[in-house]
């Protein structure tokens, strides 16, 4: 219990951490319980119950008894940082910054254009420094164009084949060639996708990934061997390994031949590949 | 390749959207007006949109529940799909043109002195930063930049679902039959299926369709929810433009990570959590806040059939229940001074 409640103390580190929104929003609180002009402006009839909600919400996240209590309600699969949906926070961060704004125009006037201007800039720049400045508009998680590999794959094997192929490649494969097959998903390597079936890999499946993992690192025959083997128990008829300039293709084709695969070295515009084939 | 029909979908999405809400939110304003009388605040042309384009998500729902439990294929779903969608519409049409004729014909003419005064004019920059920001947002969007896919297997559930030609007949991950299955709360929701039915019926691949076409059309119809959450909070123009401008820089503030607002809208605008966020609690805050208490039902109920928790409805409906009770609260506190005031 003393664990859970201090997971949630933790917790509120954390999203305060990643979100710096959450700072604003708890300085806009600040800023209606110290002036009553503010609060004026603030706590019309209309917004009135908005208000008292979004205190009791703010309050129920915060504390950890009452977060302990709200976790009752929520799923074992949602974080804390989850919990923070309950509270319409950038919705009472921009009533209230609109508030102040028009509750103090005047006094705003009243300052020189200069001073007005760098006020705006610094507040700008807080509320942009809150994500990442900027530098996630241009963040690529997954690449929304189909990779050049895939296609290679696509034109070999129009009606598609059992593959065993590095992550990024499988992922995408299931997503621009749903007529492929794969040994292994997204799940395997993403934790948060484990949730959405009851189907579990083994844990020889496991290795294999490992193995296919490092032998982009390493090239290592051994490597190599341990995906083939795996290929080969499990009836897999297409395997792409990542190239590697130390990689020894004359070793590579002999492994192939001992596990019954045909051996070709695949250079796309998107990498270099060795492709294995079973006849 | 996107097939020629393809650039139908969006006009689709928004005369859908149009329509449907445009339906509800006449009926509503005329019980409204009925009912509440002086305390009534109607719903405006960005409140349907926002309203619409929740309300599509039902005939989804109701067609992917009869699919699901009959085993039925893709196919017989898309049926389905168009049968509920074509009922609603044609309910939602003659609500809206019924309703409006009959209002025209009974209501008198306004005199001159009662319509709306004119428009104070604004400075062209209090419109310009709001749609300076929504542009940025929807070029990001469109070119399908910041697309995350952690967490999230909605593409490759309807690519599989697009190929078979039924949903969840094999792993999305894998391409191959499950052993053990899918949880039924995940089974339940109707979003993988309403992308699926649409991109079978508009020729279009599931990553156009899943990481471009949707987020821009959730997005709208979340920016036409805060117009309205607007009108509702501010009766300045100025006011209300000002507090679009925070929401939308708010939004790249909030993008830090998961499940925040901003990461979930710029980088997730397909999923249930994102739709959540940016569309159902604006909307949700804005019908609460205009007393529209039998309407606020339905982003309720579009959280239990988008958002995947073991009880749906989480969010949106301790944000329900809150307001509710904090209105009556405060209802009653007002009324306890207007006494001791007498």
């Amino acid at each position: 219990m003393m664990n859970r409640l201090a997971g949630f103390v933790t917790g509120f580190h954390e999203v305060t951490r990643d979100n710096k929104v959450l700072v604003f929003f708890l300085l806009g609180t600040l800023l209606l319980c110290c002036f009553r002009e503010l609060r004026r402006h603030f706590l019309s009839r209309r917004t009135m119950p908005l208000a008292l909600y979004a205190g009791a919400a703010s309050v129920l996240v915060i504390l950890p008894p009452t977060a302990w209590a709200l976790s009752l309600y929520f799923t074992a699969y949602d974080s804390y940082a989850m919990f923070w949906s309950i509270v319409p926070v950038n919705l009472l961060i921009a009533f209230t910054g609109c508030t102040a704004f028009f509750a103090y125009e005047e006094k705003l006037r009243s300052l020189s254009l200069p001073i007005r201007a760098a006020l705006l800039l610094l507040l700008t720049a807080a509320v942009l420094l809150c994500g990442d400045c900027g530098q996630g508009l241009w963040r690529r998680d997954a690449a929304p164009k189909e990779p050049d590999p895939v296609k290679e794959l696509r034109a070999r094997y129009p009606e598609g084949t059992y593959l065993l192929a590095p992550d990024d490649i499988q992922a995408a494969v299931r997503i621009y060639a749903p007529e492929f097959q794969t040994l292994y998903g997204r799940d395997l390597w993403d934790p948060s996708l484990q949730g959405y079936t009851y189907d579990k890999y083994s844990e020889e499946i496991a290795l294999c990934r490992d193995a296919l993992t490092d032998f982009r690192y390493y090239a290592r025959l051994s490597d190599a061997e341990k995906v083939l083997q795996t290929a080969a128990d499990t009836g897999v008829r297409t395997v792409l390994l990542p190239g590697n300039e130390e990689s020894r293709p004359e070793e590579l084709s002999k492994a192939a031949d001992r596990y019954g695969f045909t051996y070709e070295d695949l250079r796309t515009e998107g990498g270099h590949y060795f492709l294995f084939e079973r006849p | 390749m996107e097939s020629a029909i393809s650039f139908l979908l969006p006009l689709f999405l928004a005369a859908a959207a149009l329509l449907f809400g445009k339906g509800a939110v006449t009926i509503s304003n005329l019980a409204g007006e009925s009912l509440q009388r002086d305390r009534h605040t109607p719903l405006g042309g960005a409140a349907a949109f926002a309203l619409g384009a929740q309300i599509l998500l039902l005939p989804g729902e109701a067609a992917w529940l009869l699919t699901m439990r009959s085993g039925a294929d893709l196919g017989t779903g898309v049926r389905r799909f168009a049968l509920f969608f074509i009922a609603l519409g044609t309910l939602c049409y003659f609500s809206w043109i019924g309703i409006s004729l009959w209002k025209k014909w009974t209501s008198e003419e306004k005199p001159e002195e009662e319509k709306k005064p004119p428009r104070e004019p604004l400075s062209p920059l209090w419109i310009a930063v709001p749609l300076l920001l929504s542009g940025v947002i929807l070029c990001l969007l469109i070119t399908g930049h910041r697309v995350s896919l952690r967490g999230d297997l909605t593409a490759e559930t309807v690519a599989s679902a697009m190929h078979t030609g039924s949903l969840y007949s094999v792993n999305p991950m894998t391409g191959m039959p499950y052993t053990e299955g899918v949880p039924t709360r995940l089974r339940i929701l109707c979003l993988p299926f309403l992308y699926a039915v649409l991109g079978r019926v508009f020729h279009i691949s599931a990553p156009v369709l899943v990481w471009r076409i949707f987020p821009v059309f959730w997005f709208l119809a979340g920016l036409c929810a805060w117009i309205s959450l607007s009108g509702v909070c501010f009766r300045d123009r100025k006011k209300r433009l000002l507090f679009l401008s925070l929401i939308l820089l708010l939004l790249f503030a909030s993008d830090a990570a998961f499940p925040y607002d901003g990461f979930l809208v710029l980088s997730a605008g397909w999923t249930g959590p994102a739709i959540r966020a940016w569309l159902l609690i604006p909307s949700l805050t804005d019908l609460l806040l205009r007393r529209k208490y039998l309407l606020a039902f339905l982003p309720v109920l579009c959280e239990g059939i988008l958002v995947w928790t073991l009880f749906g409805a989480k969010s949106c409906a301790l944000l329900y229940a809150g307001i509710c009770l904090a209105s009556f609260l405060y209802g009653r506190f007002l009324k306890k001074r207007g006494k001791e005031g007498a």
